[in-house]
């Protein structure tokens, strides 16, 4: 065996590592340099020092919080100048208690503490590892590590496969923990990781169809059609008299939910049980309410009774992860659910159709959209549940929004389309030069007879040809459906849409009816502001 | 760390216990909240001559050192060396409603690692507290030469203290041979306060020469507030930008000291 390092690796190792990691853009070097330090360290310090490494204090799964200020931080510079009696370097798991300290301190006199923790820090240290620290305290990292390049480096510095370091990760939800693990008892110990009740497991994803056809075309045998809601992914864990409950990004969320705790307690046929579902908020005439004052039952902690008398919650359930001691997350989707409806009233598990019918499975989208919700869960019948994985075992379809757009140009199609102008560069209106602006291109969601008709209406409307694209006089309004508003680097619009797909052609429309650079650009803020608001949700 | 713990483990009895009584139980806790103000957790060394405690802020700004010699219990047994760590805080916590007139008894048996704590006066209250895991830490002493030293009255010292503290974060202290300065300066005001030797306050005054150094109030503040909450007289010393030594004179040969490192003046 070799020779174990004392628990006292000073702070300055870790700093000088993270400012290597800055001076790399390379993801080899990145992860040689986290393995090296991964190897160099105690036992004890390898689980603080690689939730350092990604820049937080505690593991996804503790609910602790730091909550430092950039202004207690500036306050704590200042006071700066202070001498000490000893000369002894800050050690690793002297931060880490030193952080333990200051989540734990609350109440009125919290800001002087942790003011004074964070003085304790900084007058210890030097520039380098005040540099590392209140990067941390701020959250704002910057040196290019993220998630894989941790689990390459904890699979470089234990010899264990990187698969064997990634399954185990989707499962443990504590990446300090699993770098202990893997390099303090190998292989075997982690193996020996199974969903654990009161740790959460990393949600599985989906990826984004355009329709309910694409998901039945994937899923070979066959497809269960849920509803998605806009509302709050939830797991609930339970044993016994204790349960908690934890969010999408596996903060515990326990505290801000008292009426799903209550509805685990008494309307779940067991009492040991992990189980996921969505809760959504109900407005006046039982339909949802925006997402993001869901959210808001997350974040006010201290206003829950308030809260909850203002946005009644409901559960649906879609999944059961594990029952009794036995887990299920490698058991089909008819299992799991089969599990799950025996566990819970009828009335708390998602809406859900299963059929291979694309008819069926569009009306079925349509009534979840005139309902309020989000779209569709695709999910395949067969399927196993792979934590934190997105793949098209499962699909999202979502309502897309639609746009009135206008055609500008058409490229000549292959394959298939030869013959054909059919992929359409989509432009809006600038409304200040009136102007249009490219945000998109499509070929999907016309017949065979609209490529007919259309190709021949646009060879009308030819101003001039270049290559394959034939560019026309703006006059062709279509309504495109599309799943997202994002910033783009290419088009000059500076926003493309994501999924377009033409829903319909609007001849009711001029193109001076047609929608505005400016209305997509709203758009996109909205967007925005609705991710801006989740991430402080946490 | 390992061989340490072994070694003590061949020199210490089967089990070590100690147990301690004082009549009045709020000295007990005055005491302890002289040592909380600048530690959470310490490391408490029981032996059979009484009670030692050496800890140093998290911050390796200041220290305290203190005895509490057999003596200054008016019943103490203690069978072999035992440390044990508790956390002051909660120990105050406990001792909170303490009052002059209730005695109180400390007992801790290394066997379950718990301390024992019993208020007696016309009712009796029982307090079981768990220790921690000690630390293996050595506290050393800064070695530092000591050029000026002046002896005053506590509670002098404390009022100084507070109206500096009302002005500024720190205090520079300057001592000649005849004379103790104080001065804070804020944003807006300033604070100057003069001592002669000859005055009430000041029990003696002995300086090498001219010595001037500058330190946070926070800390000193705390120190003082605490100590002088144990003793009347209190003594510092110090030599230009160097640590300060602040002891507080104890009645039954007990020690209360502590060191705090000077403000790095950037003028």
């Amino acid at each position: 065996m070799v020779a174990l390092s004392r628990e006292n690796t000073p702070f300055s190792r870790l700093a000088r590592a993270c400012r290597d990691l800055e001076g790399t853009t390379k993801r080899n070097e990145k992860t040689t340099i986290i393995a090296d330090l991964l190897n160099s360290l105690h036992p004890a310090e390898i689980a603080p020092a690689t939730l350092f490494l990604s820049g937080n204090a505690f593991p996804e799964s503790d609910p602790r919080v730091l909550e430092v200020s950039y202004a207690t931080i500036s306050e704590a510079e200042r006071n700066l100048g202070q001498a000490r009696l000893t000369n002894a370097q800050l050690t690793v798991l002297e931060v880490y208690e030193t952080l333990a300290r200051m989540a734990e301190a609350t109440g009125p006199n919290s800001r002087t503490r942790k003011l004074n923790l964070v003085q304790t820090l900084l007058t210890r240290s030097s520039k380098d590892e005040a540099d590392f620290l209140t990067r941390m305290l701020l959250r704002e990292m910057r040196i290019g590590v993220v998630e894989g390049v941790l689990l390459d480096a904890i699979s470089k510095a234990s010899g264990i496969p990187r698969d064997v370091v990634r399954k185990a990760n989707m499962l443990h939800g504590d990446i300090g923990d699993l770098a202990r693990k893997a390099i303090s008892e190998g292989v075997l110990g982690l193996e020996k990781i199974q969903l654990r009740l009161f740790v959460p497991i990393k949600p599985m994803l989906a990826e984004i169809a355009a329709d309910p056809g694409e998901a039945l075309t994937e899923h070979i045998d066959g497809t269960a059609f849920e509803y998605k809601f806009d509302g709050a992914r939830i797991q609930i864990h339970r044993s016994g008299d204790k349960i908690r409950i934890f969010s999408r990004r596996l903060t515990d969320v326990t505290e801000s939910l008292s009426d799903m705790v209550e509805f685990a307690r008494t309307h779940v046929n067991s009492s040991e049980y992990v189980i996921e579902g969505e809760a959504i908020a109900i407005g006046e005439g039982g339909r949802p309410v925006p997402f993001q004052d869901l959210m808001r039952r997350f974040r006010r902690v201290h206003e829950i009774e308030e809260m909850s008398g203002k946005i009644p919650l409901r559960l649906y359930l879609f999944d059961a992860l594990y029952l009794e001691g036995r887990t299920l997350i490698d058991q089909p989707y008819t299992v799991r659910w089969e599990i799950l409806s025996q566990l819970v009233p009828t009335s708390s598990l998602t809406p859900r159709i299963v059929t291979r019918d694309r008819a069926e499975a569009e009306s079925f989208l349509k009534t979840a959209l005139k309902e309020g919700h989000e779209g569709l869960m695709a999910k395949s019948l067969t399927s196993n549940y792979s934590p934190g994985a997105r793949g098209k075992k499962w699909f999202k379809i979502k309502s897309a929004d639609t746009l009135d757009v206008v055609i500008v140009a058409a490229d000549w199609g292959s394959g298939r389309r030869v013959g054909w102008l059919s992929n359409y560069h989509l432009a809006v209106r600038d409304e200040d030069t009136g102007e249009f602006m490219i945000v998109g291109k499509t070929f999907k969601g016309l017949t065979d007879d609209e490529f007919d008709t259309i190709t021949a209406r646009l060879k009308r409307l030819k101003v001039r040809e270049s290559h394959y694209t034939v560019h026309v006089k703006p006059a062709i309004v279509a309504e495109v459906a599309y799943s997202e508003v994002q910033k783009s680097p290419i088009y000059k619009s500076g926003f493309a849409l994501r999924f377009a797909r033409i829903a319909r052609f609007r001849d009711d429309k001029l193109p001076i009816d047609a929608n505005t650079l400016q209305d997509l650009r709203q758009r996109y803020n909205r967007q925005f502001e609705t991710k801006a608001r989740l991430s402080l949700g946490k | 760390m390992l061989e340490s713990s072994i070694a003590s483990e061949k020199t210490k009895p089967a089990h070590a216990m100690f147990k301690a009584t004082m009549n009045d139980a709020r000295l007990f806790r005055n005491l302890l909240g002289a040592i909380s103000s600048l530690i959470e957790e310490a490391d408490f060394n029981a032996t059979p001559e009484g009670i030692k405690l050496r800890s140093m802020d998290p911050s390796h700004i200041a220290m305290v050192d203190f005895e509490w010699p057999k003596t200054a219990f008016d019943t103490y047994e203690c069978n072999g060396n035992t440390k044990l760590r508790l956390s002051v805080s909660n120990l105050l916590k406990l001792l909170k409603r303490t009052r002059s007139d209730e005695s109180i008894e400390v007992v801790y048996d290394d066997t379950n690692k718990k301390l024992n704590i019993t208020l007696k006066n016309k009712i009796t209250r029982k307090f079981i507290t768990p220790t921690l895991e000690p630390s293996t830490e050595e506290v050393p002493t800064p070695k530092v030469p000591f050029n000026a030293r002046v002896k005053i009255t506590a509670a002098s010292l404390r009022d100084i203290i507070d109206d500096a503290q009302a002005i500024s974060d720190n205090v520079k202290l300057e001592v000649t041979p005849d004379k103790f300065t104080v001065r804070a300066t804020g944003e807006l005001s300033s604070a100057l306060i003069e001592l002669d030797k000859g005055s009430d306050a000041i029990l003696d005054i002995d300086a090498k020469e001219p010595t001037k150094a500058t330190y946070n109030l926070n800390y000193l503040g705390e120190i003082i507030r605490a100590g002088s909450g144990a003793s009347e007289v209190t003594s510092l010393e110090f030599s230009t930008n160097m640590p300060i030594k602040v002891e507080f004179e104890m009645p039954q040969q007990g020690r209360l000291l502590y060191y705090l490192a000077p403000r790095i003046e950037s003028e």
